[in-house]
C-alpha cells in the first residue's frame, strides 16, 4: 500500500508542477517531506527534500525554457533512500541526493516530450480554424491526465532504479572517503551563492545577502 | 446574471488548469480555450458554429503567466459579452501576452516563490519541527498566489482593455521591489544556518568545512545558477570515487 501511495504521491506531485493547480507541493521540500510522511520517516524526507531544493531554486520556469524537475525526484529519492536503510545513513542520504539530481532531469526531460505530444495532439499555431467545444475539454483534460500519470511512471521507475543502486550500496559497503554529509554541506552553499542572482544582479543584492548572513551569524551566536 | 455569475465563477475555476494542456505549438492557448469555454457559451448560447468558430480563435498561439492568466480571461470575457469585434479582441491578447509572461516571472517566479521557500528553508534549517516550515510556506504561499488570482480577474473585467494604465500605476512594482530586497537576505541567512547545523539530523560544519564552504558560495555568487552543472558533476564523480574507494 506504501508504494501505491508513494506513486500516486509522484502523480499529484507532477502534475503541480505545470498543469495543475500551481499550489507548489510540488517544491522539493514539501514533496520530499510528504513522501518521507508516506514512507514513515517524514524528517530525513525532509531534509533530502530541503537538500534539492537548493539546487531547484535558481531554476525559474520563464517562458518556454526546459528545466529539471524535482519534485517527483523528491519523492523518489526519500521513498528509495527509507526502503533501503533502517535509520539515519549520511553515506546512502548523499546517494539518494545526486541520484535525486540526476532524475530530475530525466523528469524534466519527460515533462518536454509530453510538451511535444500536446502540441502534436491540440497545437494548430496560429492557424485559427472553428474547433468543437467538447474536443477542447476532452483534449486538454486528457493532457491533464497524462501529466499526472508521467508524474506517477517516473515516481515509480525512479524509486525502484534508486532503491535498488542504494540497496546494491549499503550491501557492498559504499563509502565515501570523505564525511559525506559535510560534502552535501559544501554543496548546497555552493548552490546557495549561485541562487542570489535570482533577486538581480550581484552588485545590487550583495550587501543584502551579507546583512542576512551576519545577522543570522550573530542571532546564532548570542542563542 | 446569476447565471454568468456562476459562469465566471467556472472560468476562473478552471485558470487553474491553465497550463494543462501547455504544448510548443500554442504555449496556453488551448488551455486559455478551456478556461474561457464556459463564458464562451453564455455569449454564444444557441449559435453553435459561432461557438467552435470562437474556440477555435481563443485556441491560438498565446501565452501569459499562469497566476496572471485571469486577467487575460477576465478582460477577454468582458470583451466577448460585449460583443466585441475578433480583431480588436486578437489584438488586445497580442498586446498583453508578453506583459503578463514578464510581470507574472518577476513578481512570483523571481520574487514571491523565492522568498516564501527562503523562509521555510530558514525555519528548517534552524530546527523548527520539520512540519513547520512547510505549512507555513503552503499557507502563507497560496494565500498570495489565490489573492493574486483573484485580484487579477477581478481587474480584467472591470478595467477590461484599460488594465495596461491600472497595472503601471498598482502595487505589484512596490511589492517586486520589496521581495527583491528580502530574498538575497534570506539566501545569506539559509547559508549561516545550514553551516551551523541547527537542523534535525544536521551537525555544524567542522572549520576546514567551514572554509571550503565559503569558498564554495564564493564560486557560487560569482558563477549565478550555472554552477548547478558542475555541482552535480563533481557530486557524480565522488560516487564513483566512493566505488573505488569501498573497493580497494
Amino acid at each position: 500500500m506504501e508504494w501505491l501511495t508513494a506513486l500516486l504521491l509522484g502523480g499529484v506531485v507532477g502534475l503541480d508542477a505545470t498543469s495543475f493547480p500551481q499550489a507548489m507541493y510540488s517544491r522539493p521540500f514539501v514533496a520530499g517531506a510528504l513522501g518521507g510522511l508516506v514512507v514513515g520517516r517524514p524528517v530525513e524526507g525532509a531534509l533530502i527534500g530541503v537538500l534539492l531544493e537548493f539546487f531547484s531554486l535558481p531554476i525559474l520556469p520563464f517562458g518556454a525554457a526546459g528545466y529539471p524537475e524535482g519534485g517527483t525526484a523528491a519523492v523518489a529519492s526519500t521513498v528509495a533512500y527509507v526502503w533501503a536503510t533502517d535509520g539515519f545513513h549520511p553515506d546512502m542520504l548523499f546517494l539518494a541526493v545526486s541520484f535525486g539530481l540526476v532524475l530530475s532531469h530525466v523528469s524534466g526531460y519527460s515533462v518536454r516530450l509530453l510538451r511535444i505530444r500536446n502540441g502534436r495532439a491540440v497545437g494548430q499555431g496560429d492557424q485559427a480554424a472553428p474547433i468543437e467545444p467538447r474536443s477542447v475539454e476532452r483534449g486538454h483534460l486528457l493532457a491533464m491526465g497524462l501529466d499526472f500519470l508521467r508524474g506517477a511512471l517516473v515516481t515509480a521507475v525512479g524509486t525502484a532504479l534508486m532503491a535498488i543502486c542504494l540497496f546494491a550500496a549499503s550491501h557492498s559497503g559504499w563509502a565515501l572517503p570523505l564525511a559525506s554529509i559535510n560534502v552535501l554541506g559544501v554543496a548546497t552553499l555552493a548552490m546557495i551563492g549561485g541562487s542570489l542572482t535570482i533577486f538581480g544582479t550581484v552588485r545590487e543584492r550583495l550587501v543584502s545577502f551579507v546583512l542576512g548572513a551576519a545577522a543570522t551569524a550573530v542571532a546564532v551566536w548570542v542563542l | 446574471m446569476m447565471h454568468r455569475r456562476s459562469r465566471m465563477h467556472r472560468v476562473f475555476l478552471r485558470s487553474f488548469a491553465v497550463q494543462g494542456s501547455w504544448n510548443f505549438e500554442t504555449l496556453v492557448g488551448y488551455g486559455f480555450a478551456f478556461a474561457l469555454l464556459p463564458a464562451l457559451r453564455v455569449v454564444y448560447r444557441g449559435r453553435p458554429d459561432a461557438l467552435a468558430a470562437a474556440v477555435g480563435r481563443h485556441a491560438r498561439l498565446f501565452n501569459t503567466h499562469p497566476y496572471l492568466a485571469p486577467i487575460a480571461l477576465g478582460a477577454v470575457a468582458r470583451l466577448e459579452a460585449e460583443d466585441t469585434s475578433p480583431e480588436v479582441i486578437e489584438r488586445f491578447k497580442a498586446a498583453v501576452r508578453g506583459a503578463l509572461g514578464g510581470l507574472g516571472d518577476q513578481l512570483v517566479w523571481a520574487g514571491w516563490r523565492p522568498v516564501c521557500i527562503l523562509g521555510a528553508l530558514a525555519l528548517f534549517l534552524a530546527g523548527a519541527p520539520w512540519w513547520s516550515g512547510l505549512l507555513a510556506f503552503l499557507v502563507v504561499y497560496n494565500a498570495g498566489h489565490l489573492g493574486l488570482r483573484l485580484w487579477a480577474f477581478q481587474l480584467g473585467w472591470k478595467e477590461s482593455t484599460g488594465i495596461a494604465a491600472t497595472l503601471r500605476s498598482s502595487w505589484i512594482w512596490d511589492a517586486e521591489r520589496a521581495l527583491r530586497a528580502i530574498g538575497p537576505a534570506l539566501l545569506g541567512a539559509c547559508a549561516v544556518l545550514l553551516a551551523a547545523g541547527h537542523a534535525p539530523v544536521l551537525e555544524r560544519l567542522p572549520l576546514d568545512w567551514l572554509t571550503i564552504g565559503a569558498v564554495a558560495v564564493a564560486l557560487g555568487v560569482v558563477a549565478g545558477g550555472r554552477v548547478r552543472r558542475p555541482v552535480e558533476a563533481i557530486l557524480l564523480a565522488l560516487i564513483l570515487i566512493g566505488f573505488l574507494w569501498s573497493g580497494r
